[in-house]
């Protein structure tokens, strides 16, 4: 894990002589959780995540999440669903690529309800995980200049990406999310 | 520069204390699990029961149960050195949440199968050291999930010694929670395990585990199937002696669970040929034939009424358990194995003369326990059949899709 944080920090600071003019930015996304069973007896469902950068530095963002999602399985009448929420406060760094890559190093928090259910009888119990992750988002939209331009389309970005997970409790406990698509509007 | 530093300092004295204070728990030798459980009025329940703690929570591998996933027959490895088969094998990873001092499974389903069977396994260990049952290399249990492309299905596999629990689809409790299911399948292993130890004791260095399933076409495998009424309906009594619910397989196989309740007494004898008559049916219909009569005669051998059997105690059920083991390793083996005579015939006869020499009585009646011997005697087939099923059901159902 440290040579995780090491390389994180390594991308997010790892050059200071570019500046983008944008400042804040608001995505919409939709994400595949590796949270996943053995079994094809499961319901995966849309995992969605909503999130705010601010700017605070130049190319530096606080960026501030939650993201919603639920699985679940039934075999006979015996079931289990979790619904999961989860909470993250990263620092992000965007660096040249075509167009500002997006490199993130943070800390959440996830929340999980989980419902065991037997024929009419269920059972539910929640539980708190916290974790580390590191992350890029990469834009699909260039830019020649890689600055945007006030036309209001120009504000629109398409992103894809990857965010590696551990648990902190558990640190051999990982998750790989796959940002599949999100929608941002800088402003 | 100085604040993104500030910002990183922050960060890592957020992770550095977070995982300071997630100290380990304390270790305690048992620990509650959330289960669904059969209860005294027939039904299951979500229950927490006590259970050993494991060596990973992960894993739930102990000295008594042992997980994997999707192995296949090259994964199954046997060691004639020591005698003990090994299985590779994807490694599971279970995911439990503690509510209070209680691991509830979570994250996926597997979860809750693997927490119900590492119960169950726990209780016919518990049960098993009570009788003294001892067998080499028994423990632990191997257990793999999804083994093969079937479905609703539940199995012990002689040649590598595992349980087998395939993909469930059908609407009631599933196999990997069914304690019926579980414990006949347990008696399938206990039975092959005493059958292979005394054919060791007899043969003077014959290695019956490596002879029996794996040499093909060898003597004491071929003769296995002769004694599969005895296997199937004994594994019945046995679920039936662990869960005291006569109902077997009601919360499984509705459809084939109406001839192998203990609730009645064994009122005919179907005079099946050792053929193949209903296809698979035929074991299950003679063996919870044998196996009622055993039963019978043990609560006329304790001077009690055959209706008095859903309430019998532990000790009177746990003897009649020891006996059970004796009989089918013992009269079972000597007069239908050692003799080399596989007929059904000779499996009514093997009980007849247990029945004699227990009760102290010749057989009364051609046909043990018979309502009408002479009507049994002369039965078509069909109306035979027609007593052991649900008049209810149409008889494609019999077609054995659930058991083995």
């Amino acid at each position: 894990m440290k040579n995780s944080i090491l390389m994180g920090l390594v991308l997010l600071f790892a050059s200071n002589s570019f500046a983008f003019t944008k400042k804040n930015q608001l995505d919409f996304g939709y994400t595949h959780s590796s949270r996943t069973g053995n079994t094809s007896q499961r319901i995966e469902n849309p995992y969605f995540k909503i999130s705010y950068d601010y700017k605070f530095m130049e190319n530096t963002y606080i960026d501030v999440s939650i993201s919603q999602g639920s699985r679940s399985n039934e075999i006979g009448v015996v079931g289990m669903s979790t619904k999961y929420t989860d909470y993250q406060v990263s620092v992000e760094r965007r660096i040249p690529f075509y167009s500002p890559l997006r490199v993130f190093l943070g800390v959440g928090m996830s929340t999980e309800e989980t419902t065991n259910t037997l024929a009419a009888q269920s059972s539910s119990v929640s539980d708190n995980k916290s974790f580390f992750a590191l992350g890029f988002n990469v834009p699909l939209n260039i830019y020649k200049d890689m600055n945007f331009k006030a036309d209001w389309t120009r504000n629109m970005v398409y992103e894809f990406g990857v965010s590696f997970r551990n648990e902190l409790e558990d640190l051999e406990n990982n998750i790989v999310d796959f940002n599949l698509l999100s929608l941002g509007y800088q402003f | 520069m100085k604040n993104i530093l500030k910002l990183s300092i922050v960060c890592l004295v957020m992770l550095a204390v977070n995982v300071s204070c997630s100290k380990p728990e304390p270790d305690s030798e048992m620990i509650k699990m959330q289960v669904p459980v059969l209860q005294d009025d027939g039904e299951y329940k979500l229950t927490v029961v006590e259970v050993p703690r494991p060596k990973s929570m992960e894993t739930l591998e102990s000295d008594f149960v042992n997980f994997k996933y999707y192995v296949s027959s090259n994964d199954i490895k046997y060691s004639a050195y020591d005698g003990k088969f090994l299985i590779d094998g994807e490694s599971p990873n279970f995911e439990f949440v503690k509510k209070g001092d209680v691991y509830i499974p979570a994250g996926q389903i597997e979860s809750l199968e693997a927490a119900t069977m590492y119960y169950l396994m726990y209780t016919l260990k518990e049960k098993m050291d009570d009788l003294n049952w001892t067998f080499e290399n028994y423990w632990p249990r191997r257990i793999v999930l999804h083994s093969v492309p079937s479905k609703n299905n539940a199995f012990y596999s002689s040649a590598g010694d595992f349980f087998g629990m395939v993909v469930y689809e059908d609407q009631y409790i599933p196999a990997t929670m069914n304690a019926d299911v579980w414990y006949h399948e347990a008696f399938h292993s206990i039975y092959y395990h005493a059958y292979a130890n005394k054919l060791f004791k007899e043969k003077n260095g014959y290695n019956p585990l490596t002879k029996m399933f794996f040499s093909e076409g060898n003597k004491a495998m071929a003769r296995m199937g002769a004694v599969r009424t005895y296997n199937e309906g004994f594994s019945d009594l046995f679920a039936f002696l662990m869960t005291g619910s006569s109902e077997i397989m009601n919360h499984f196989a509705r459809g084939h669970s109406s001839y192998r309740n203990f609730s009645e007494k064994p009122k005919s004898y179907a005079p099946f040929s050792d053929t193949n008559y209903v296809k698979d049916d035929h074991f299950y219909v003679m063996g919870s034939y044998f196996a009622k009569s055993f039963l019978a005669i043990q609560m006329e051998k304790l001077g009690l009424e055959y209706s008095e059997h859903g309430r019998l105690s532990k000790e009177v059920r746990d003897s009649i358990l020891q006996e059970a083991l004796r009989f089918i390793t013992n009269e079972v083996f000597t007069d239908i194995y050692m003799a080399d005579n596989s007929t059904v015939e000779a499996s009514i006869s093997v009980l007849n003369k247990y029945r004699m020499k227990v009760l102290g009585k010749e057989t009364e009646e051609v046909y043990f326990y018979s309502v009408d011997p002479e009507a049994m005697k002369n039965a078509k087939p069909d109306e035979i059949l027609e007593e052991f099923t649900d008049p209810k059901k149409p008889s494609e159902d019999l077609g054995v899709k659930n058991e083995e």
